[in-house]
């Protein structure tokens, strides 16, 4: 489990960004964390990942203390995050010296399969020969995804991973996300994009520096009213539902995908016809 | 161990380049070092494009050798000049900038001996080659931002330039600090 125990953070000017956080994460969760800019995100994810300090407060991962020198590669083995520039993560110029410096750095074996299969899960198995300098915002991140994965951490963090990416990348990213989830990886994922809430299973809202709410992916139907009150914007396809309702035509989505929607929709116009 | 080989080999090649006194030969070795840029299937256009940026400095090194010792001394030099820039050429592609931090580390492996932290300088030259381009691009970025905004950029008024490149530095160096830690890299 990854738990926050009153995390609090201000920068040295007394600028507060983030107070008394408390949070527990499961293995196999899938976590996002929403709020508007300034709302101390990104600084979460880095406390989380154990590379900010908080001024007050502590974070564990399975218990251990995720800021004792003593354990900085047990804990770096255990969270990896993924930044959300591209460019910032990316040390060397080929894509393999890049993603073995990390395995070097933890003494893990197995280097070549660990790189070959972690290209792999992101489709980017014919670019390790590469400079990840040259390639799109898109293929970098995604190498930069892979470079997590060798490392094959418990959690894993995505800082808004999709910001600087083009729609094509997007869906790409959106893929290893879900094929991760299936595999029951921990995912723990900052977003601006309110779709994306909807690859999760809980919703951490963040505002005015404190956790604001929690929901449950299948609560979401329900909590509409307080979403709209925190002036959240509704996923497209929530909003769409919502709106189908409104108009009279009940829906009982389970599953948020359009395949599932437009299954309900068209089995729901063929009763009437 | 084949990388120190490589390294070395090259820079007592490039060494008998400055001792040879032939102009026949040194051409000779020039059009063999294109040859071995075509036949490796190193980018040979790049190589030409690189060339001609390197150009004014060949020119100029063979005028002012021209004027001072004649115009066949003064194009020995320039012929010199560009054998070295191709076998430079050559081996810069046939190293990544990982291999030759690398190298370079095995080659102050002594200083370890004056308790110097040499894996730390390896790993200074390693991202310092790899993020130059970078570094290089940015600062181009920059100039673009500014003039976008207006501003003719001309010599005196570089200083305007510095500063946007210095915090440029300051955040790609936290940056590069984070991703450090990330990717389990422990001081000392």
């Amino acid at each position: 489990m990854l738990e926050m125990n009153h995390v609090s953070f201000h920068y040295k000017d007394g600028k507060n960004i983030l107070e008394n956080i408390d949070l527990q994460i499961e293995q196999g969760e899938v976590v996002s964390i929403i709020g508007n800019n300034g709302e101390g995100k990104s600084t979460l994810a880095r406390i989380m990942a154990g590379i900010l300090k908080p001024t007050e407060g502590n974070v564990t991962i399975d218990g251990i203390n995720a800021y004792e020198k003593k354990h900085f590669k047990s804990i770096r083995k255990k969270v990896g995050i993924v930044f959300q520039n591209p460019e910032n993560q990316i040390l060397f110029n080929s894509v393999y010296d890049d993603m073995a410096f990390a395995l070097n750095n933890l003494a893990l074996t197995d280097q070549e399969n660990r790189i070959k299969d972690a290209l792999k899960k992101v489709g980017m198995e014919a670019y390790e020969k590469e400079n990840p300098f040259q390639l799109s915002l898109g293929q970098k991140q995604r190498i930069n995804i892979a470079s997590v994965l060798a490392v094959n951490p418990k959690y894993m963090i995505l800082d808004e991973p999709t910001t600087m990416i083009d729609a094509n990348g997007k869906q790409k990213i959106y893929s290893i996300m879900r094929n991760l989830k299936k595999e029951k990886q921990t995912i723990i994922f900052v977003t601006n994009h309110m779709n994306e809430i909807l690859l999760s299973n809980r919703i951490i809202i963040l505002k005015n520096k404190k956790i604001d709410h929690i929901i449950k992916r299948e609560e979401l139907f329900e909590k509409l009213e307080e979403l709209e009150k925190l002036h959240i914007q509704l996923p497209d396809m929530i909003q769409f539902v919502k709106l189908l309702q409104q108009g009279g035509v009940h829906i009982n989505l389970q599953e948020y995908t359009l395949e599932a929607l437009s299954k309900i929709i068209i089995g729901k116009i063929k009763n009437n016809n | 161990m084949k990388n120190v080989i490589k390294f070395l080999s090259f820079i007592v090649y490039l060494v008998i380049l400055f001792y040879i006194k032939e102009l026949k030969i040194l051409l000779l070795l020039v059009l063999l070092h294109f040859s071995f840029i075509y036949v490796l299937k190193i980018n040979f256009r790049l190589a030409i494009k690189r060339l001609a940026w390197l150009l004014p400095f060949v020119i100029f090194t063979t005028g002012i050798n021209s004027i001072i010792s004649g115009y066949l001394y003064g194009i020995f030099i320039g012929v010199r000049l560009l054998a070295a820039y191709t076998i430079t050429y050559i081996f810069i592609n046939s190293i990544t900038t990982r291999e030759m931090a690398d190298t370079i580390g095995k080659l102050l492996f002594p200083l370890k001996m004056l308790q110097v932290d040499v894996e730390s300088i390896t790993l200074i030259i390693a991202i310092s080659l790899s993020i130059l381009p970078i570094m290089l691009e940015e600062i181009k970025q920059k100039k673009y931002a500014i003039e976008s905004k207006g501003m003719h950029l001309r010599w005196n008024h570089m200083l305007i330039l510095l500063k946007p490149i210095f915090i440029s530095i300051l955040n790609r160096t936290n940056e590069l600090e984070n991703a450090l830690i990330t990717k389990g890299y422990e001081e000392g």
